[in-house]
Order: structure tokens, then C-alpha cells, then sequence
């Protein structure tokens, strides 16, 4: 019984261990609107917006803010400030910085803080 | 016995040298993320003392704060990294380490962190007490087991020339910072 117990118990942690470490999250837009196709329009220069993805242990299990699944929000003002109603070459990454890694250091890993950055070209239609 | 160690571990250098690693930092990346990669460790390092090595007889020697710090062009045969910390225990001496790493085996994350790995550490101590000062070489090796974000838990072993056979627990971070 015990041994089914300590198995059972280093299979968990496994699982686990999988499931947080492997970091996994999703890129989406909260009204839809990333999309995939040729759009033709004016080119109105590039565009670089960011935002703090903050979780617990991983993004996957206890996130704190959601920029990755409200990509609109950071795409959108850009555009508007451009004067340009569209985008193209869309660039999503997500990754950490100095201060991200010092947060998560003092905190034992526990306090993930990272951000998600999307770039691309303005246009307008 | 001693000496022995060492030669081992020169020896396991120069094949790390030799043998092409398979380290997923060194994929061509740099257009988003930095070449050079930063980490910051929690470092519990403990002495079995004598041996055979037995748990009754394990202890503490040092809580450690560890940075670490390589660049991904410069040691572009050998993913090797310097690292350097302080560390402190009650009742034992104030420990001051420096020295290096490297990735035998490394997976990062999609966001450029330390995910899993197999690793090879090499560190010179100077352990301070009222006794006087002690300097130490300890080759020592960890596996990292992911369990957050930035890293995980490393476990490992090693042997400090002062100290005898060591063990390591390790919370250890490291990323590739985005541009």
C-alpha cells in the first residue's frame, strides 16, 4: 500500500513538473479579429507593443493578467496612433527580462513575470 | 583521492570540449533574444562527512545566493557559463564561490528560460570562520527537474576537496532575456 502510495505520489510530481515547466500558453485576440490573409493598404511603419504576463508557477495553471489571450489590446491602440486600420507580418513572443528573473528568483520561482510582445506593420485600408 | 577528482574532472572537460553538445541555447535566435543569458540560484549545499557517504551523518554547510552569467557567440563549442555567489549557515563558515558551468544537456523553454538540463559545475570556496580561511575546489553535477517558469529544482552531487562528498539542492533560474 505504501509503495502504490510513493508511486502514485512520484508520478504526481512528474506530471506536474511536466505540465509547469514546459511554460505553455496561448496567443489569441479577445475580439476575434487575428486573423490570417493578404491585406492591401498603405504602409503606415511598424508597430511594438508589450504587456506583463504575470502568473503563479506557470502561466498555464494560475495566471495573473491574460495580455496573450487579449492580443487585440495591444495591437489596436498602435494601430490607432498610426492613423492605420490593419496589420501585417504579426510577430507574438513571450519571454522574460532582467527584472522578471530577479522577481522570480526572490520569490523561489513561485511569482512568474514575464511579458508578451507583439510587433508588426501598420496599414491602412 | 583527492587529485584523483580533479583529474576526473579535467578530464570530463575536455570531453564536454570534444563532443559536440546538444544545447537548444545555441540555436540561432538572436533576432528576438539576447545572446548573453543571465541566472540567479538558491544554492542549499550540505557535506555527508565522512564516508561511505550516509544520510545520519548529512549536514548543511551553506545556504548560497549564486549568479551566473554566458554568452551564447563567445562560448559557441562549449555552452560554459562563470558563476559566482555568498553563502551562509548557522554555526558554520561565511562562503564566498566562483567558478563555472556547464550544460551537458540543456532543453529551454518556447520563452528562452532554463526548462531541463543535465549540468557540470566546477567551484573554488573560500570559507571564512574565526578559525581562519579555508579555500576548497569542488567539481560537483546536478539534473534539473522544471517545476517553474524560469527553471526548477536541481538535484546533485559533487566532491569538495575540504568537505568530502557533497549534495546539492538547488533552485535554480536562467533565461535568455528578450529584446
Amino acid at each position: 500500500m505504501k509503495k502504490r502510495i510513493s508511486w502514485a505520489f512520484v508520478l504526481l510530481a512528474v506530471g506536474m513538473s511536466l505540465l509547469v515547466g514546459s511554460c505553455a500558453t496561448t496567443f489569441k485576440a479577445g475580439n476575434g479579429k487575428l486573423s490570417y490573409g493578404s491585406i492591401n493598404g498603405t504602409s503606415r511603419g511598424s508597430f511594438e507593443n508589450k504587456a506583463n504576463a504575470i502568473s503563479i508557477l506557470s502561466p498555464y495553471l494560475f495566471p495573473i493578467t491574460k495580455p496573450n489571450e487579449k492580443l487585440d489590446e495591444l495591437i489596436e491602440p498602435e494601430l490607432a496612433a498610426k492613423g492605420a486600420n490593419a496589420a501585417e507580418n504579426i510577430q507574438i513572443r513571450y519571454g522574460f527580462d532582467l527584472l522578471g528573473l530577479l522577481i522570480s528568483s526572490v520569490t523561489g520561482g513561485f511569482l512568474n513575470w514575464g511579458y508578451v510582445s507583439v510587433s508588426g506593420n501598420a496599414l491602412s485600408r | 583521492m583527492k587529485s584523483a577528482n580533479v583529474v576526473s574532472f579535467l578530464l570530463c572537460l575536455m570531453l564536454c570540449a570534444v563532443l559536440p553538445p546538444r544545447v537548444s541555447a545555441e540555436e540561432n535566435k538572436a533576432e528576438y533574444w539576447s545572446s548573453d543569458f543571465f541566472g540567479v540560484s538558491w544554492e542549499l549545499l550540505g557535506s555527508f562527512g565522512s564516508l561511505p557517504a550516509s544520510l545520519d551523518t548529512a549536514q548543511v554547510d551553506a545556504l548560497s545566493l549564486m549568479a551566473t552569467y554566458g554568452n551564447a557567440t563567445i562560448f559557441r563549442l562549449v555552452p560554459l557559463r562563470l558563476r559566482a555567489g555568498l553563502g551562509w549557515w548557522k554555526a558554520r563558515p561565511f562562503m564566498a564561490s566562483a567558478g563555472i558551468e556547464i550544460a551537458l544537456l540543456e532543453l529551454l523553454s518556447p520563452a528562452r528560460a532554463r526548462m531541463t538540463g543535465l549540468y557540470m559545475f566546477g567551484d573554488f570556496h573560500m570559507r571564512v570562520s574565526s578559525m581562519g580561511v579555508n579555500f576548497s575546489f569542488e567539481p560537483s553535477a546536478r539534473v534539473l527537474i522544471p517545476l517553474h517558469g524560469m527553471g526548477g529544482i536541481a538535484i546533485g552531487a559533487g566532491y569538495d576537496t575540504a568537505l568530502g562528498m557533497t549534495w546539492h539542492i538547488e533552485n535554480m533560474n536562467g533565461i535568455y532575456p528578450l529584446k
